[in-house]
């Protein structure tokens, strides 16, 4: 980004209409760019807001780290120099680099770290905060010559290692990783010497805009994609498994086509984290199964559901593969060794991001690695990302039950052995969080939270969170739905309720309904609804309560709740009520 | 005539610049803006303008120049002038992008 693109980004939402995210930024030096540049990247993570970024006095980081008030703003920033730990490890500051000052400087640092540990630890658990360890290089204060790696400077790094290790542990706190090796000094591309000298500005605009980046990422990070489909021939392994047989396709050194073998590890991996995985191939779906069935496949079987190997178009199994997810096309990614495939999956489904995995092109494949990687990343792994794959496939036997012949729906809804736990501790969880931030159809208002705002919104006396997980004869399926707002003498009023998509059809929304109302006594629900382009699934569920389509706000009685409820079958337990 | 075009042109892209650092200032005011007369033309404020007039116009503001840089025209004559450390001569660069704003 341009400096003069960051402007026109800040510029153009200075409104007065907006809510306003406040970001403290932290740095020892005159963050001037930094600061610009941050505001830009946050403004376009979060668009409905204005980013306000504030600062502290400069030349004293550990002191704005103690004095950061989290109540005063919503995350922050924290730019770490050498400088920051002693001066005399910069060069604003004559205070000597002879080898007798050495000692002094590493234990200066050491009681630095120290002391923005302790203040760090002292901020709430929610608070976001990003932190940059030093990205530039030190100064030639070391006796040893530059190609040498000295002892003291091994026992700095060391020390702000160790503050970034325990970091990377607490669950507010998420460190910058430099894409880089350390940046030399020398080099232009991050220090800007004579900025330093002249200004106090060590960072080029380019390391600015770059540092802004990871900050805006680290503090607003994009919503992971929940599903992969691959291609499998010259895609999954190398070959044609129709033509030269399920035993020949590979994905080895030895017959060089590890590449195959480590996109098949990536996806492995991603399967245990929760991504789901699924395959589309033209082909005999004997054929696929058989390759399946060698003991050397690095990418199990189980991992992928549903594989749809026929004829047919490639588009037409994309559409089933979504169907069976109930998944919307734009969270999901689709890899194809054709380019062609991928131009006929794009144009059925415009939103999907459709890649291609070119086996000739090493440093594409290499790169498509990393790429993968960060579209599905998360920080933090929860008990539902290991239940995900699990309960897909339960629920499609549940859909298949429910739907066979014969069967009547009551019958099967009444026979599926369903429980349901309400907890009313939800506020707290993690997973009550991702859930309202990353659900779609099922989803009151589209609202979405940062964590301070999340925490923020149970200030108030009545207000209260309640998550609901779920569990039949089929599997479980985790934390599914999250009901958030406040409750009065006679009325709840919810303006947060989502459920995941995995839980439909099962009548768990209006055991929602009937816990809040049982649970606070009252005689009406109040919805703070909005309708998105996304959330027709919850006007569905909530019609037979209500004689026309909401626009906005609605209310359901508990009268015309009992009266309209359909017969709920599940086992209720409620925790921490 | 052309000459003149190209003027205008470079004072536009200029007024841009200065619309961008201070938002709050508007044509006319704008044209006759100098660090006396803008409260908001500090010396923070001065290397934003400068980094903006360098992408602007693809050229260097060294720190060491910003000090006499303290108003719309006098910027403007310094683009206008052969001092700049520039790869390539104004006349033909202003000649050979024709707005890259």
């Amino acid at each position: 980004m341009q400096l003069t693109e960051a402007l026109t980004i800040i510029r153009e939402h200075l409104s007065a209409d907006l809510r306003l995210c406040r970001i403290r930024l932290i740095t020892g030096f005159n963050p001037l760019h930094l600061k610009t540049f941050l505001q830009a990247h946050l403004q376009q993570r979060i668009p409905a807001s204005q980013v306000v970024v504030l600062t502290d006095v400069y030349g004293d980081l550990t002191g704005a780290v103690e004095r950061l008030q989290p109540s005063t703003v919503d995350m922050c920033a924290i730019a770490l120099e050498w400088p920051d730990l002693d001066p005399r490890l910069g060069f604003r500051q004559l205070g000597g680099w002879g080898y007798r000052e050495l000692a002094d400087i590493a234990v200066d640092a050491q009681s630095k770290l120290v002391a923005i540990k302790e203040s760090l630890e002292n901020l709430p658990n929610h608070f976001p905060v990003a932190l940059s360890l030093p990205a530039l290089a030190l100064p030639p204060v070391f006796y040893t010559p530059s190609w040498q790696l000295c002892g003291v400077e091994i026992g700095l790094r060391r020390a702000a290692d160790e503050l970034a290790l325990w970091a990377a542990g607490r669950p507010n706190i998420r460190l910058v990783r430099s894409q880089r090796q350390p940046v030399d000094v020398r080099t232009p591309q991050a220090f800007d010497f004579k900025g330093e000298l002249m200004a106090g500005l060590p960072y080029t605009i380019a390391h600015a805009d770059q540092l802004a980046h990871a900050f805006a990422l680290l503090l607003v990070p994009p919503v992971p994609k929940k599903g992969l489909i691959t291609d499998l021939d010259d895609t999954l392994w190398a070959g044609i498994a129709g033509e030269v047989g399920p035993e020949a396709v590979s994905w080895d050194l030895d017959r060089k086509t590890q590449l195959h073998g480590l996109y098949q590890q990536l996806l492995h991996a991603l399967a245990d984290q929760g991504v789901l995985i699924g395959a589309a191939s033209k082909n005999d779906p004997e054929v696929v199964e058989a390759v399946f069935r060698r003991t050397d496949i690095v990418l199990p079987r189980e991992c992928v559901f549903p594989v749809e190997a026929h004829w047919n178009a490639k588009s037409e199994s994309v559409t089933r593969i979504l169907d069976t997810w109930n998944v919307h096309a734009d969270s999901v990614v689709f890899v194809d060794d054709s380019a062609s495939e991928l131009a006929e999956v794009k144009a059925t489904h415009p939103e999907m991001e459709c890649i291609r995995f070119d086996p000739q092109d090493y440093r594409e494949v290499h790169s498509l690695l990393y790429r993968l990687r960060d579209i599905f990343a998360k920080q933090t792994i929860t008990q539902e990302d290991g239940l995900r794959r699990e309960s897909l496939r339960a629920g499609s036997v549940f859909r298949k039950e429910a739907l066979g012949p014969g069967v009547s729906h009551e019958n099967f809804l009444r026979d599926a052995e369903a429980r349901i736990t309400f907890d009313f501790a939800a506020a707290a969880n993690p997973r009550s969080l991702e859930l309202v931030n990353k659900t779609n159809q099922f989803n009151l208002n589209g609202t979405r939270y940062n964590q301070t705002e999340w925490q923020d919104s149970f200030g108030g006396p009545n207000a209260f969170a309640v998550s609901a997980s779920y569990r039949d004869k089929y599997g479980p399926l985790g934390v599914i739905a999250v009901l958030a707002g406040q409750a009065s003498e006679t009325a709840v009023t919810v303006n947060t309720w989502v459920m995941s998509c995995r839980a439909f059809g099962r009548r768990i929304e209006y055991q929602c309904l009937k816990a809040i109302l049982d649970r606070f006594l009252a005689q009406e629900i109040v919805f703070e609804f909005s309708p998105t382009p996304r959330n027709e699934y919850l006007q569905e569920s909530l019609k037979l309560f209500l004689r026309e389509q909401p626009a906005g706000r609605f209310n359901i009685s508990r009268a015309v709740f009992l009266d309209k409820c359909p017969k709920l079958y599940h086992e209720v337990e409620i925790h921490n009520e | 005539m052309k000459l003149k075009s190209i003027m205008n042109d470079l004072r536009q892209r200029l007024a841009q610049c200065f619309s961008l650092v201070f938002p709050d200032l508007k044509v006319p005011a704008l044209y006759s803006a100098s660090s006396s007369s803008v409260a908001a033309w500090d010396s923070l404020a001065a290397i934003i303008l400068a980094n903006v007039i360098e992408e602007e116009f693809q050229v260097k503001l060294d720190y060491d120049v910003l000090p006499e840089l303290v108003s719309f025209d006098l910027i403007m004559n310094y683009l206008d002038s052969d001092d700049l450390n520039n790869d390539h001569p104004k006349s033909d660069y202003l000649k050979n992008n024709n707005g890259i704003s």
